[in-house]
């Protein structure tokens, strides 16, 4: 068996789960309402950074080698895709208006990211040519979002795509 | 696996329907341990979904199917 990292402490999750709140809705994103799954989720993401130094996708099985995860450190490459489809992302941590409003339930959705590593690096040129629209205003929030996370310097060695 | 929320579900599922039940939380394997439980994963999880579950080794529900799980558990 892997070691298991400590656990993360209730404040821990609780500041995490309130950066990543304000951070989501500041860029036109909600989480998901349900604060007991969310937290669990959040504990993950805090349990995934300890483990392998990144905070992968809580729900998805990660190679430990953070250049082969890059398309799963969440915010994953595949959020907006599957809001937009499913409304909420593959673990749930990002819901769709309609599911954070209670108009629709959240339910386990089926996995967009590819198999093949390959197939992982034509989705996301694909997003990135155009194949969604993002107002001016939306993107220059997401990216004041991304300047104050560092997400994006994570994810991408710097810069914003 | 030990950090997904979906997979927490499937467990507690499982215990309010007062099923016997083994589970492996793939991440917290070695490596090794995983490279053992491979083919198993090949065989009833080839997308890579969590949860994965497996009645008698002949139905695999991946993904949380809280219906599907209720209909596998009463037949």
């Amino acid at each position: 068996m892997r070691e298991a990292p400590s656990p993360p402490s209730e404040e821990e999750i609780t500041q995490l789960h309130q950066e990543l709140t304000e951070e989501a809705e500041s860029g036109g994103y909600h989480f998901n309402p349900d604060v007991e799954f969310t937290r669990q989720l959040v504990a993950g993401l805090i349990v995934n950074d300890r483990r392998y130094g990144y905070r992968s996708c809580p729900c998805r099985l990660a190679s430990g080698k953070k250049e082969q995860d890059l398309d799963i450190v969440c915010p994953c490459d595949y959020r907006d895709a599957d809001v937009a489809e499913h409304g909420a992302c593959y673990c749930a941590l990002y819901v769709s208006d309609a599911v954070y409003k209670g108009k629709e339930p959240v339910r386990s959705i089926p996995e967009r990211r590819p198999p093949r590593p390959e197939d992982r690096q034509q989705f996301k040129s694909r997003a990135a040519t155009g194949t969604r629209s993002v107002s001016s205003s939306l993107y220059r929030k997401i990216s004041k979002a991304c300047r104050l996370s560092g997400c994006c310097t994570e994810r991408n060695g710097g810069g914003l795509t | 696996m030990s950090t997904c929320g979906w997979c927490k579900k499937t467990k507690r599922l499982l215990k309010d329907l007062n099923v016997r039940y083994q589970f492996v939380d793939v991440d917290l394997l070695a490596e090794d341990d995983r490279d053992k439980i491979q083919p198993d994963l090949d065989r009833f999880n080839p997308n890579s979904i969590y949860p994965t579950v497996v009645k008698d080794r002949k139905i695999a529900i991946n993904g949380y199917r809280e219906d599907e799980i209720r209909k596998a558990v009463q037949q």
